[in-house]
């Protein structure tokens, strides 16, 4: 909003007024009713509302001390609607839910109930909640938007029974307060009354339970009207909810968090953070700096940066600042925003790049940090980003400092980077050794650690479920099994009751089945089959059909409904190494949406028509068909039928052979018309300048006791490539259909160019071996890293390759509305407009994008789709959405990777083992040792040349190698150690041959770091979650393969 | 001269005039004033002269106005202007107005006068003449009576008591903008030579001040017995969450809402004045002036109720 041009002084010095009165906080609230007056309702000429109109008086201090009186007006109505379905006066709901009318009791919750116990009312098995308007408004006043926010959501779902019931606009249920009368005792007059008016206004038919923590308020309304009955929170669920465990064990733990909290009062730990006012105004001015709280992955004490967002007006480009120690971090916690206050240019400090962790024991500063940062301290945080934390409850060996009840615990969270967690609990015996999951409730300047509570105990740690369901847990995953209702609203497929394709439907679609051949290819045992190929020649040769077909899981899940609501906060199917958390319910997700062989399933598609010869577009067309794959083929099979090799195709073997062989040449020569056309589309990609990149990607193959047998890197196959292709095609063409249809509200994935200060490594690393990179454009950088391999070592091409791909910006969905039209391009794909269409049964944004094309045909018909597609702000929120629980997933899935590695070595014993021990590469140097690369396990991981005791690693002869006192110098590209028995360097990319230990190099580690249990040292291997630090047990050790010594003696100097 | 259909000016005609970015995503109005008025006095071409050159003041006042801006965006995270309900801050729902009191003829002295409550709203507003050009006469308009408008607030009608100069900018453009209104309304030209003064005092300041005046005075003009072509009703509308909500009460005024103020000759639905000073974009447009119209209406129903009991209670006294 911009001032008039006139009288801009006036308005300002007024706005600012109300800014003050609008900020504080409320002193006293004095209300005086006029008289009844009729108001007309406008929008409802017919239907004449009676609204009373009376005023409240509020006192309101503002920030400079002064206090205001203001005048506001509040309308009273005689219907409210009470949203429940046992009403019977005929309340108009119009949208939103109802409460069921088959419960025994609705539960109005007391204002102190909702502060504090919300966690408890969040829980699903509580039906019949109806919050009320002074509650919700209490929360919003004293606990702040996010928490409003929360309570928002959960009145929105449609899988809570809960409502928000409007007291305070309601003729008889509105109290004004009383003079003189505490806000307490007003706020929960108001919920009284609004009982009470939910009890009559439902005809006595539903008793009413008031919960309340106020046990005076228990006592003075318990007795006052039959069928309202006022109890406390915990007789409520012992007398309502007995067998709800949960609720109990989390009312137990909110209210000894709660206890704890009260009567504490010790000497400051921190300074005070500044109120927010001061905060805003300073970052405004350029005092502060606002970011995003970073701790540091290698030095999570003390070490943590913010990088700003181009806040400040000098630079529009980010930078970093950095924050040392806890005192200057003061009570801020990984993620949250903060305002920070730069130090003098005298107290900057650089980052330290050696590998150790030691703290204090620093290389004394004079070559263990680099150039000295900006440095800051944390002033007042801003938004605090606490989520739910996986802990572990240390076990009891006298070494917890014994305050004054022996009942609080320092938990070490999972997270390295998240500080410890007091917790007040009666369970600390039964809880050690296991992993729990708890809140934070607070953190007093007063206080060293957070205060918080536990909400729900995952298991003993280092049992293989209790570790999955904390990485679940710590990626926010939230995936219980499909509740009964959902499943409900879902078609059948029994053997009695077979599925069968709808002719109402098949009239509207076109019918593949007879004159298409179409087959899928996927990883060996797919069960949710979403794309389908098909391929043949028209016109006689001269045009060539291509064909994309998806499966079609709008059809099934309508916008709005159970499913698509689930299915859109799971935003993703998850997989883990050793399971899946389905985005669908297998019904649809393996069944009815599969595009299973042999049986007839709706599909949307994208055929091509391609010249022949030229392989150019002349005619796209986009759809709904009915289709029966034909051959369910996977990636090896494909392979190995194109290269001629005698694999037995399963649908074929019961056929006679001459048949076979018919329907297999059929086949093969699909495949390989496939083939060629997707090489060319590559080959067109390519000259755009898209990006070969390489990631680390290892599975982890079980055997049916979910023991890892091996770790199998994936071998990609051309025919991979075959099909990516044709899914890069469809999804390109898709989204250039929605985004011609829909400049504004269309979904797409976009691929920002990456930074180029982030290609600095690569680049140096990429010159050590004496090649250069050319960074400018994706064209450029494709070429240069094809250029950049080296003949006697392909692992250095991919090492290159691996280390392009980290230095990538992340490729993100965004609303088309929401971004300029250059901002679509896709880097690494080098496309224009890109969108995600192929995968809607295990990605969300495909059905998104499904919706959208369904309406682009709709439109291009002139038939009005039935349902207002999203707007820009709602399609954008829905991206954010999904791009959060992307890589919430895509963490989830390697920490797993990770996890199902370290069991495997962890079972391993390094001396004898010859698993244990494999080829390595070095890909970066630190001060203090280098950082190697396990091709065969994809593993990186730090080797350190020094260890805490100041001893460097020395290489004796024969390959074996010692600890031994001397000294590393670090170059560029080389570090090299010195010693009593020589000297020796390691260069960049270097090839070294690690044995990869685990139990014994952890026990040593751990054992040196005081602060970490016992516990942890017997598991450490799971706790530490990054790759980093997940594999620091990962040492060089010796150079025992001889075909390895000439070469490392050649770089010896 | 011309005629009250031709003057009529219609959501087409408006949506004509405003400028569109070229990207079509952000409409920037900085002010966009229309009115009969403007139109009848210039040519077609540049027709609405009188819509400032926006672009130049648009980047002082952002500059100088820093604190404004925050407190627009503090103020637009503290409060919830539309809840999910629907309901307001003060209970209201979208489309409904606050309550409106008013009383005609309150005054003995002058020729009109008339008290109006819209909510906490409250103004005064009294009418002389028409009468003879008072000061020089060269104001004079050979063919239509000159209209005089003056705003001025009380020093208590807001919650800090204040004093408020004579003749400071904020009071001179609310001059301007009834003057503009009335002159589209008043059948100025049976009184050639001749001049309406048309004074308005805000005693309580609770949001919508310019249609609160605009609805007094045309009681007060009524009241003084000076024909005009209609009732002219004014209505704020704001626009949130994708509703638009009906006449803002002061809360809302200053929560950061794209406001709207618009005055209405109900019967024919001709806009006499349209003022926005916000952000808004295009295709809201039309439904915010239906909107604001709508609210017009309703205002315009209660004016004419009070119009008829009062003369109701003169013609008892009369005794006719």
């Amino acid at each position: 909003m911009v001032p008039k041009c006139g009288g801009q002084v006036e308005q300002v010095e007024e706005v600012e007024q109300v800014e003050q009165v609008e900020e504080v906080e409320q002193v006293e609230e004095v209300q005086q009713v006029e008289e009844v007056e009729e108001v007309e309702d406008v929008e409802q000429g017919e239907q004449k509302l009676k609204m009373i109109k009376t005023e409240k008086i509020l006192h309101l201090r503002s920030c400079r001390g002064r206090k205001l009186r203001v005048v506001r007006e509040h309308y009273l109505r005689e219907r409210v609607p009470c949203y429940s379905g046992a009403c019977q006066a005929g309340c108009a709901h119009a949208d939103g839910k109802l409460l069921p009318a088959d419960l025994t009791h609705y539960v109005v919750p007391d204002v102190g109930v909702v502060l504090d116990y919300l966690e408890i009312l969040e829980l699903r098995e509580l039906q019949g909640v109806v919050f009320t308007q002074t509650a919700c408004q209490a929360l919003q006043h004293s606990k702040g938007r996010r928490q409003y926010n929360r309570l928002r959501n959960l009145l929105k779902d449609p899988r809570h029974d809960c409502v928000l019931f409007a007291n305070e606009f309601q003729e008889y249920s509105y109290c004004p307060r009383e003079k003189g009368e505490s806000q307490d005792t007003w706020q929960s007059r108001c919920v009284y009354s609004a009982a009470v008016w939910f009890y009559n206004h439902l005809a006595g038919l539903m008793d009413i339970v008031m919960i309340t923590e106020d046990q005076e308020a228990v006592t003075r309304y318990s007795s006052l009207n039959s069928g309202v009955y006022v109890i406390s929170v915990r007789d409520y669920l012992q007398n309502f909810w007995p067998e709800l465990r949960a609720a109990h064990e989390l009312h137990a733990s909110v209210c000894q968090a709660l206890q704890e909290k009260e009567g504490e009062v010790r000497e400051r730990q921190y300074a005070e953070h500044l109120p927010p006012e001061v905060l805003e105004a300073g970052i405004k001015s350029g005092r502060y700096v606002q970011g995003t709280l970073n701790v540091s992955k290698h030095r999570a004490q003390t070490e943590a940066s913010i990088m700003t967002e181009g806040f400040s007006n000098k630079s529009t480009d980010s930078w970093c600042v950095l924050v040392h120690g806890d005192k200057h971090r003061n009570r801020a916690v990984h993620g949250d925003v903060v305002a920070v206050e730069l130090l003098p240019k005298s107290e900057w400090r650089g980052k330290v790049t050696a590998l150790s962790e030691g703290q204090g024991a620093e290389p004394s500063g004079e070559d263990g940090e680099r150039k000295p940062l900006p440095t800051g301290r944390v002033v007042g945080v801003l938004q605090r980003n606490w989520r739910d934390f996986v802990v572990t409850f240390p076990p009891r060996d006298g070494t917890q400092p014994q305050s004054r009840n022996s009942q609080r615990i320092l938990a070490v969270p999972w997270d390295h980077r998240i500080p410890k967690i007091r917790i007040s609990t009666q369970q600390a015996d039964a809880l050690q050794d296991h992993r729990v999951v708890v809140r934070i409730d607070s953190w007093e300047s007063s206080s060293l650690y957070p205060n918080g509570h536990s909400v729900r105990v995952l298991g003993r740690s280092g049992e293989l479920e209790t570790e999955v369901q904390t990485i679940l847990v710590e990626n926010c995953i939230h995936a219980p099994p499909f509740s009964d209702a959902q499943l409900r609203e879902l078609p059948v497929n029994s053997p009695e009751n077979p599925w069968t394709v709808d002719p109402a439907q098949v009239a509207q679609r076109r019918d593949l089945r007879e004159s298409h051949l179409v087959f899928s290819i996927d990883p060996q045992g797919c069960e949710d089959v979403d794309d389908t190929l098909s391929v043949r020649h028209l016109a006689g040769g001269t045009l060539l059909e291509l064909g994309v077909h998806i499966a079609d899981v709008t059809h099934f899940v309508s916008e709005g409904s159970l499913s698509d609501l689930e299915a859109r906060s799971r935003a993703t199917t998850y997989y883990l190494a050793d399971r899946r958390y389905d985005m669908l319910p297998a019904v649809l997700s393996a069944d009815l949406c599969s595009l299973l062989g042999g049986v007839d399933r709706y599909a949307m598609s994208v055929m091509w028509e391609l010249d022949a010869r030229t392989l150019a577009v002349s005619r796209v067309w986009y759809g709904r068909t009915v289709v029966r794959s034909s051959y369910q083929l996977h990636y090896e099979l494909a392979q190995a039928l194109l290269d001629g090799d005698e694999a037995a195709v399963p649908e074929l073997v019961r056929l006679g052979s001459e048949e076979q062989e018919a329907k297999r040449a059929e086949l093969v020569q699909a495949l390989e018309t496939l083939t060629h056309v997707s090489r060319h589309l590559r080959a067109q990609r390519d000259r755009g300048g898209a990006l070969e990149l390489e990631g680390l990607e290892v599975r982890a193959q079980l055997d049916e006791e979910k023991n890892i047998t091996a770790l199998v890197p994936r071998q990609p196959l051309e025919v991979h490539e075959t099909v990516a292709e044709c899914m890069i095609y469809a999804n390109h063409w898709v989204a250039r259909k929605i985004q011609e249809t829909f400049p504004h509200q269309a979904l797409l994935r976009h691929h920002p160019p990456p930074r180029q200060e982030f290609f600095l490594q690569l680049v140096d690393s990429a010159r050590a071996r004496g090649f250069t990179i050319d960074t400018r454009t994706n064209k450029a950088l494709a070429d240069s890293l094809d250029r950049a391999a080296d003949p006697q070592d392909p692992l250095v091409n991919r090492l290159l390759r691996m280390m392009t791909t980290q230095a990538m910006s992340e490729a993100l969905y965004c609303s088309t509305g929401a971004q300029s039209l250059d901002q679509f391009y896709h880097y690494g794909l080098a496309l224009d407009r890109y969108t995600h269409f192929t995968s809607p049964i295990r990605r969300y944004a495909d059905v998104v994008v499904h919706r959208l094309l369904a309406a682009a045909m709709a439109t291009k018909r002139g038939v009005a789709s039935g349902k207002a597609l999203a707007g820009n702000k709602g399609l954008e929120e829905t991206a954010q959405h999904i791009n959060k629980k992307n890589r919430a997933a895509k963490r989830a899935q390697k920490l797993s990777t990770e996890l199902f590695q370290c069991l495997y070595f962890k079972e391993r014993d390094p001396q004898t083992d010859r698993r244990c021990v494999a080829d390595a590469v070095i890909y970066s140097i630190r001060d203090d040792g280098v950082l190697a690369f396990v091709p065969e396990y994809g593993v990186k991981g730090p080797v350190h040349l020094k260890n805490r005791e100041g001893l460097v690693v020395s290489v004796g002869p024969d390959g074996g190698c010692e600890w031994q006192s001397g000294s590393v110098r670090r170059q560029p590209d080389r570090i090299s150690t010195t010693s009593g028995g020589g000297t020796c360097t390691f260069r960049l990319f270097d090839h070294v041959t690690e044995v990869v230990r685990l139990a014994e190099e952890a026990q040593e580690r751990a054992a040196r770091r005081p602060k970490l249990s016992r516990e942890e040292r017997e598991f450490s291997q799971s706790k530490t979650p990054n790759l980093y630090s997940l594999l620091e047990e990962v040492r060089e050790l010796a150079l025992t393969d001889p075909d390895m010594i000439p070469q490392v003696c050649a770089s010896t100097a | 001269m011309n005629s009250v259909a031709a003057l009529c000016l219609n959501i087409p005609d408006i949506k004509r005039c405003i400028q569109t970015e070229e990207d079509r995503t952000v409409t920037v109005r900085t002010l966009l004033l229309l009115s009969l008025w403007s139109c009848r006095s210039s040519s077609p071409g540049g027709a609405f002269g009188y819509v400032h050159s926006a672009a130049d003041t648009w980047g002082v006042a952002l500059a100088v106005r820093l604190p404004f801006i925050r407190s627009l965006r503090k103020n637009m995270a503290g409060l919830e202007l539309l809840s999910d309900q629907g309901y307001r801050l003060d209970g209201r729902k979208a489309a409904e107005l606050r309550k409106v009191q008013a009383r005609m003829g309150v005054f003995a002295q002058a020729d009109g006068s008339a008290y109006l409550e819209q909510g906490n709203t409250k103004a005064l507003a009294v009418v002389y003449g028409p009468h003879e050009i008072r000061g020089s006469r060269s104001r004079a308009l050979h063919d239509r009576a000159v209209i005089n408008c003056q705003y001025s607030m009380a020093t208590f009608s807001t919650a800090e008591r204040k004093r408020r100069p004579h003749g400071d900018r904020k009071s001179t453009e609310m001059s301007l903008h009834l003057k503009q209104t009335f002159e589209a309304a008043v059948m100025t030209q049976l009184y050639p030579r001749s001049q309406i003064d048309i004074y308005v005092k805000i005693l309580q300041s609770d949001g919508g001040n310019y249609s609160v005046c605009v609805n007094a005075a045309t009681l007060a003009v009524i009241d003084a017995g000076i024909p005009m072509r209609d009732y002219v009703c004014a209505c704020t509308v704001g626009f949130v969450d994708e509703t638009p909500l009906a006449d803002l009460c002061y809360a809302e005024e200053s929560g950061g809402v794209s406001s709207l103020a618009l005055a209405l000759l109900p019967r024919g639905g001709q806009i006499a004045l349209l003022q926005m000073d916000a952000r808004l974009h295009q295709d809201h447009l039309e439904a915010l002036i239906e909107a604001a119209m709508t609210a017009c209406k309703g205002v315009s129903k209660v004016l004419d109720e009070v119009v008829r009991q009062h003369l109701q209670e003169v013609s008892s006294l009369t005794g006719e």
